[in-house]
């Protein structure tokens, strides 16, 4: 039977391998399992050659990789042997590692583990009657209903919960083929191919903007479907629900919304609505703005971009 | 007497026309001079304020806008409304000063404002008239 608890022997080189061929840092992957840069340092350079099973599997989580990929297969001592020989490199261990190499504490781990309980149990005392404390937290996305090829667009991430509250999160958002990142206000921490994570430490509601341009081969008429999770540390992932179901590459303009050539009031409204404070990252404001005063615009399909022009309707006039 | 009434009259008109929208009230607007060839109007622009306003100024029948401070934005096919873009402004007040070509009659001036209230996804319009 497999327990948390249970320790387990790792390969401290491949961790250190694996992080830097994704580009992860010490920092990413301190913060999502819950453990200090110090003690991914150590476990990489092997001076603890073990880790429990829940530490090892949030690494694996964090890496993309399965655990078993992390185990030292080489070395089939007993852990006990590898945790006493761990306990003689570093006398004294950090906190949030304390209890997890030394033989010596086994003994006093029956004990801890009493005190962790009437702790816990006088947690559960103190707090029950005072509501469910974890907040109830929502991830959307909202992104146009189509984009051109070769065309900057916005996605809106919102994670929303009890009003105020600051939490640690990691968000992934997993981009479709032939959409490529451009910018993020705040930035992403991390991009490994269509993949963008941040880490954040924030106060909810929390927003995201995201600007991806499609590629300029991006056939007119396929759907783009984007995907992701927010976690909260210590919770379950939960996925990032999308407000439409897809994007679809189509020559209008994103902001054009019904597809009729113009800008019209209603839509740079609802723009500026959503997007005003946004401008410095590069949304493409000037060329709304000129798109609605001239009344419309088309599609230059050779020169992938849009030109504002008069509808054939008003010329003259 | 009545000098004291005029005075406090004078002074309760006053502090009626340098308040802003009032919390709540997004957006609101009213003719301030209309002279001549010369036409104010004055947009009220409440906290928290919209992220734009859109002022559609109706172009009375056989003149022209001649100049206009902010400049328009746009001007419709048919030369007979010019429009503004009010851009991140703050709570507080926006002038719309206007040169006509000729002398404007009051029944003839009609403008619309359209904006949305943050935290909402709707629109709201005004119509203001002198």
């Amino acid at each position: 039977m497999t327990s948390q608890q249970e320790m387990i022997k790792i390969d401290g080189s491949a961790i250190r391998r694996i992080r830097e061929e994704k580009g992860l840092t010490q920092l990413y992957l301190a913060t999502f399992i819950g453990v200090t840069t110090d003690t991914i340092s150590r476990w990489e350079n092997k001076r603890y050659g073990t880790v429990k099973r829940l530490n090892a599997e949030k690494l694996a989580e964090a890496l993309e990789v399965e655990v078993g990929e992390l185990l030292d297969l080489t070395d089939k001592k007993e852990e006990g042997m590898a945790d006493a020989e761990a306990a003689t490199v570093e006398a004294t261990p950090p906190p949030d590692d304390a209890g997890e190499q030394r033989p010596a504490l086994s003994l006093l781990l029956p004990f801890i583990a009493l005190l962790l309980a009437l702790a816990g149990a006088g947690g559960w005392y103190l707090l029950r009657g005072s509501g469910d404390r974890q907040p109830a937290m929502l991830g959307s996305r909202s992104f146009p209903g189509h984009t051109a090829p070769n065309s900057v667009f916005p996605v809106v991430l919102s994670i929303t919960g009890q009003d105020n509250e600051e939490v640690s999160l990691i968000i992934r958002e997993d981009l479709p083929e032939s959409v490529q990142p451009v910018t993020a206000e705040p930035g992403f921490t991390s991009r490994d191919k269509g993949t963008l994570k941040w880490i954040r430490r924030t106060g909810l509601p929390a927003t995201i903007l995201l600007l991806c341009r499609t590629d300029d081969d991006a056939i007119s008429g396929r759907r783009l479907e984007f995907s992701g999770s927010v976690t909260q540390k210590g919770m379950t992932a939960i996925p990032v629900t999308n407000v439409r179901p897809y994007l679809e590459v189509a020559p209008f303009h994103w902001a054009d919304s019904n597809r009729d050539h113009q800008i019209d009031d209603e839509e740079i409204l609802s723009v500026y609505d959503r997007f005003s404070g946004f401008e410095a990252i590069g949304l493409d404001f000037p060329l709304i703005e000129a798109v609605w005063s001239a009344g419309g615009y088309r599609w230059d399909e050779k020169g992938g971009k849009f030109i504002p022009q008069v509808p054939a309707g008003n010329q003259g006039t | 007497m009545i000098g004291r009434c005029c005075t406090l009259l004078f002074l309760l008109v006053g502090l009626a026309a340098a308040t802003p929208a009032w919390p709540g009230q997004a957006v609101t607007a009213r003719y301030e001079e209309i002279s001549g060839t010369r036409v104010t109007l004055v947009v009220e622009i409440g906290d928290p304020p919209p992220a734009m306003i859109i002022i559609e100024q109706e172009i009375p029948a056989g003149l022209t806008l001649l100049d206009a401070s902010p400049p328009f934005n746009k001007m419709s096919g048919a030369r007979s409304s010019a429009k503004w873009l009010l851009k991140d402004a703050g709570p507080g007040r926006q002038r719309i000063l206007m040169q006509f070509s000729g002398p404007v009659d009051a029944r003839d001036l009609r403008s619309e404002l359209r904006f949305r209230v943050r935290g909402t996804e709707s629109s709201e319009m005004i119509t203001v008239t002198p």
